[in-house]
């Protein structure tokens, strides 16, 4: 891909603590999504996947390198501008969904936009259009927990993509769901992407790598591997420990 | 999402809504019933003198000094002894002549008493506003609800409070004294009224009734209404003082007079009075304010807690900082103003409901 990148993480570093104590949770990791494509990241519990997915998201600053989201240097953004990146440019999935509780599917994906100072009515008309696209449009009204699993992190996708956000960081999604699912989701995921958005998707399991076009193998904080064939993730990693 | 939250949770929001309330409502449940107890001057003129120009009362002493309202009064001069009257004996009983001859006014006789009534198995003491309430002088002070004014003195009226205690509203009511004597009195009309101190009266007799021989007890000396075209203004109250009278004025109590004309000593113990009442309302709402915040805060301060993750979420999403402020204040606004407010006007609404229903309310 020619394009320029929405995310771009050029040879960062995140080094936690001082001296003796000094963990290196990523080391000189450099990474790239574009516009369409859905990075998978795998690798061992303390591998750096989450340390690099709150480096993309804003949530932490880098000790060396740079993150570049949509063109604008992470690093050199003031919290207010961080807060407006969240806002406008990217989006989270966790694990557990993350639903705002006292907010109905529609209002929870409306809240990036309300918080952007678009008006109620507005971004409810927009968040509809974001549900729609991940096939809930009929769950608008429904609070999460009135909801199952799978619909509540489709609405999650929905919010992190609602207006012009464009970069997606799913961490886990499908941990708290059943294999099937999980597909679904991923498929929602995959769609969303293929419409033209970017995904980083932290995933222990192979099977969901599968849906991603590249998957990054981290150990140590270090990329270990690049693949484009997910089936074959679990013998890169046997291999790479093997060198 | 603060509004969105207090919809969500409303039984939460309820309770919230109930621990601010619940003291606002007490406070203003509480002003109201000051308010409306702490009658002015201006307010007392009805019950106090019904539609005369003046209450005239015998303060059973020399030359004295008095306040504006006539409650507070002391002896002047070292005690000296009272003007004599023209033609009436130095020290003889205060009559309605005797006063007309002072007030150059038409003069009536009332006063407050007690009297033992059998009900039943009961003979309580109830307490009578006697006037002949037919003289245009006393109106205001008792109206007639049904039936006529007693015209004689074997005729009584009850009041609306009396019944509430009892009394019969028509037939007869039998007057008990010591011994076994009674006298039966014919119940002719019912009506409303105050007293002097703006307490209820459950009785209204003529001051002719005969209570000889009878448990009675007067409440005070008797008291006189003086009707007169021109007003008795704060120089003829001073005048009068000096034969010994109080005097409660239609024209001073519309118009009374600055603290620094009064008594040196008669002042002091009328401003205290005033600044008592704020006293006791500002230790009041300082109490009052302290509850609310133990009962409140903490409240609040629980739902900030318990919606740390909702913040964090919503920080996640790009809220900045004064964003997430706005919402922890905006649901204590929220939930504080509709407190605040349903319960201001609960309070007041309630309280004149409890006056209106409730008649013990107003001896509170």
């Amino acid at each position: 891909m020619t394009t320029s990148p929405i995310l771009l993480l050029d040879n960062v570093s995140r080094v936690h603590g001082h001296d003796e104590t000094a963990v290196r949770a990523l080391d000189g990791v450099t990474l790239e999504v574009h516009a369409g494509e859905l990075v998978a990241v795998m690798g061992p519990s303390g591998s750096g996947k989450s340390t690099l997915l709150n480096l993309a998201g804003g949530l932490d600053q880098p000790t060396s390198g740079r993150v570049v989201v949509e063109g604008s240097d992470v690093g050199a953004m003031s919290l207010r501008d961080l807060a407006a990146l969240r806002r406008r440019s990217l989006g989270f999935v966790f694990q557990d969904f993350n639903l705002i509780p006292s907010l109905t599917a529609a209002e929870n994906v409306a809240l990036p936009l309300e918080l952007d100072g678009l008006r109620v009515g507005k971004a409810l008309r927009i968040a509809l259009d974001s549900l729609e696209a991940v096939g809930i449009a009929e769950l608008a009204d429904r609070y999460p927990e009135h909801m199952s699993g799978g619909q509540q992190q489709r609405v999650a996708i929905a919010r992190a993509l609602v207006g012009n956000r464009r970069l997606v960081l799913a961490d886990e999604p499908t941990g708290a769901l059943d294999s099937q699912t999980g597909e679904a989701v991923l498929r929602v995921l995959r769609a969303r992407c293929d419409a033209g958005a970017g995904g980083l998707l932290v995933t222990h399991e192979a099977r969901h790598a599968a849906w991603a076009d590249r998957v990054v193998f981290l150990r140590d904080g270090v990329i270990v591997d690049t693949t484009g064939t997910p089936p074959s993730a679990e013998s890169l990693l046997d291999s790479a420990a093997a060198v | 999402m603060p509004r969105r939250d207090a919809r969500r949770y409303k039984w939460r929001s309820a309770l919230i809504v109930a621990m601010v309330g619940l003291p606002v409502l007490l406070l203003t449940s509480g002003i109201t019933l000051l308010a409306t107890s702490d009658i002015s001057m201006a307010e007392s003129i009805p019950y106090v003198m019904g539609s005369a120009q003046a209450r005239i009362s015998d303060n059973g002493g020399g030359r004295m000094a008095q306040s504006p309202d006539g409650r507070s009064s002391r002896s002047t001069q070292g005690g000296a002894p009272a003007l004599a009257v023209p033609g009436f004996a130095v020290g003889s009983a205060w009559t309605t002549d005797k006063v007309q001859k002072v007030t150059d006014g038409r003069v009536i006789q009332t006063s407050n008493a007690t009297m033992r009534v059998t009900l039943g198995d009961r003979r309580p003491f109830m307490p009578v506003l006697r006037i002949d309430a037919r003289d245009p002088l006393a109106r205001g002070m008792t109206d007639l609800v049904s039936g006529r004014w007693a015209s004689t003195p074997s005729e009584i009226v009850v009041t609306e409070a009396g019944i509430t205690k009892g009394l019969p509203s028509g037939g007869t009511l039998t007057i008990a004294g010591p011994g076994g004597k009674s006298r039966r009195l014919t119940v002719v009309g019912v009506a409303t009224g105050l007293t002097e101190y703006g307490q209820l009266p459950f009785l209204v007799a003529l001051p002719a009734l005969d209570t000889a021989g009878l448990d009675q007890t007067e409440s005070g000396a008797p008291a006189f209404l003086v009707g007169r075209t021109a007003p008795l203004t704060w120089s003829d109250v001073r005048r009068m003082n000096n034969y010994g009278l109080l005097v409660q004025s239609r024209q001073v109590f519309l118009n009374p007079p600055p603290v620094t004309e009064l008594d040196s000593k008669v002042a002091q113990t009328v401003v205290p009075y005033q600044n008592g009442n704020d006293l006791v309302l500002l230790i009041a709402a300082i109490g009052l304010f302290i509850e609310t915040t133990l009962l409140a805060g903490p409240a609040f301060a629980v739902s900030a807690a318990r919606q740390r993750r909702s913040l964090a979420l919503a920080a996640s999403n790009g809220a900045e900082a004064r964003q997430l402020r706005r919402y922890v204040l905006g649901q204590a606004v929220v939930l504080g103003f509709v407190s605040a407010a349903v319960t201001v006007v609960a309070g007041v609404l309630l309280t004149f409901a409890g006056l209106t229903w409730w008649p013990p309310l107003r001896d509170v």
